[in-house]
């Protein structure tokens, strides 16, 4: 008891809250979020006057260790409005949440406008909606160029030229050559009256080029998202 | 308490799920484990047809197995979301016309 009691007083400085601080930024440093998340915590609990700061590192502790809501509520102890509005919008950008984002960094005014103008664009960004991220922030210069799925459609009247349009030309060519097969035999067995064949190729032929006009429309539309995605990932480059 | 789920009362439905469980037991084990996608074609197929009727189903599984073709793993980091158990994940919603794609 007496050795636990002299061994405490030997390491009270272990329990000063400068230390903890001093321990708290080492370990945010050190992108330890969990344990600086304890640390401050600890340090606010023990210290007198604790400034905003300590509860804006707790928020970016928490919003990086995926616990949004609890950022959310922590930025209540935030007083100046303007920067509760950015930890909040910031916490649900990261969140995912781009939507609820906009609502609270819309009203951040100076120091925080730039962050949040930019946090906003990105939002936009991410929606793929480029034309308003442009009004917040500097968008690359070669834009996505993007093809109409009703041409795909259009295409795909002869089997596998919506998929070619695409760029995709393994699968135009195997659509090209499945409703090819499919049709002549089809053809075959009509030809020599051998009517279940004729029905079940037929039925086939009819599936497989419907499937193949989808299919034009589906890769279209697909090859428009990954030029979306593309263009969103050289924006984030930049960022 | 537990609820029960819903029982298909579409014959369509009831048939081509048939078809495809049918196939999975029968066919599939035989051919082994040949095809280049996650969920595989018949998966996708009985899914969305569950999933958005017999029409658009049809439609969406003759388009995937168009797809399914040697050339398919070729492109996979071009058109698709990426590789799950070594396979070139392609899920139902990212085929679906009418559904609008968003970054998750």
């Amino acid at each position: 008891m007496t050795i636990t009691i002299l061994l405490l007083i030997c390491q009270a400085e272990l329990f000063e809250p400068q230390n903890m601080l001093k321990f708290a930024e080492h370990c945010y440093a050190q992108e330890d979020y969990a344990a600086a998340l304890h640390e401050y915590r600890r340090y606010l609990f023990l210290s007198d006057s604790a400034g905003e700061e300590i509860y804006e590192r707790i928020i970016e502790c928490l919003t990086r260790l995926g616990r949004y809501h609890e950022a959310i509520n922590e930025s209540e102890n935030i007083n100046d409005i303007n920067k509760r509005n950015y930890f909040r919008g910031l916490a649900f950008f990261t969140a995912g949440e781009v939507d609820s984002s906009r609502t609270y960094l819309h009203c951040v005014a100076i120091p925080y406008e730039n962050d949040a103008r930019k946090l906003i664009g990105l939002g936009y960004a991410y929606e793929f909606n480029f034309d308003e991220a442009a009004n917040y922030i500097d968008l690359p210069q070669n834009k996505p160029s993007y093809k109409e799925p009703a041409l795909g459609a259009l295409l795909s009247l002869c089997p596998g030229g919506g998929q070619f349009y695409a760029g995709r030309f393994g699968d135009g060519l195997y659509s090209f050559l499945l409703v090819g097969t499919a049709a002549l035999l089809s053809y075959y067995y009509y030809d020599r009256d051998e009517d279940i064949k004729f029905g079940f190729t037929l039925g086939a032929a009819i599936i497989l080029y419907a499937g193949n006009i989808y299919g034009g429309i589906n890769s279209v539309r697909n090859y428009n998202y990954y030029e979306n995605e593309k263009y969103l990932q050289e924006i984030l480059e930049v960022k | 308490m537990l609820t029960q789920a819903p029982h298909e009362t579409n014959p369509a439905k009831i048939v081509t799920s048939s078809g495809f469980k049918l196939y999975q037991k029968l066919i599939s084990p035989s051919q082994g484990d040949v095809c280049n996608f996650s969920p595989s074609c018949s998966h996708f197929a009985m899914e969305s047809i569950e999933k958005h009727g017999i029409i658009w189903g049809t439609l969406m599984a003759s388009d995937r197995l168009q797809r399914c073709n040697p050339w398919a793993l070729g492109s996979f980091d071009k058109y698709y979301a990426g590789i799950k158990d070594r396979k070139i994940y392609d899920p139902i919603n990212n085929n679906y016309i009418w559904h609008n794609q968003k970054r998750q």
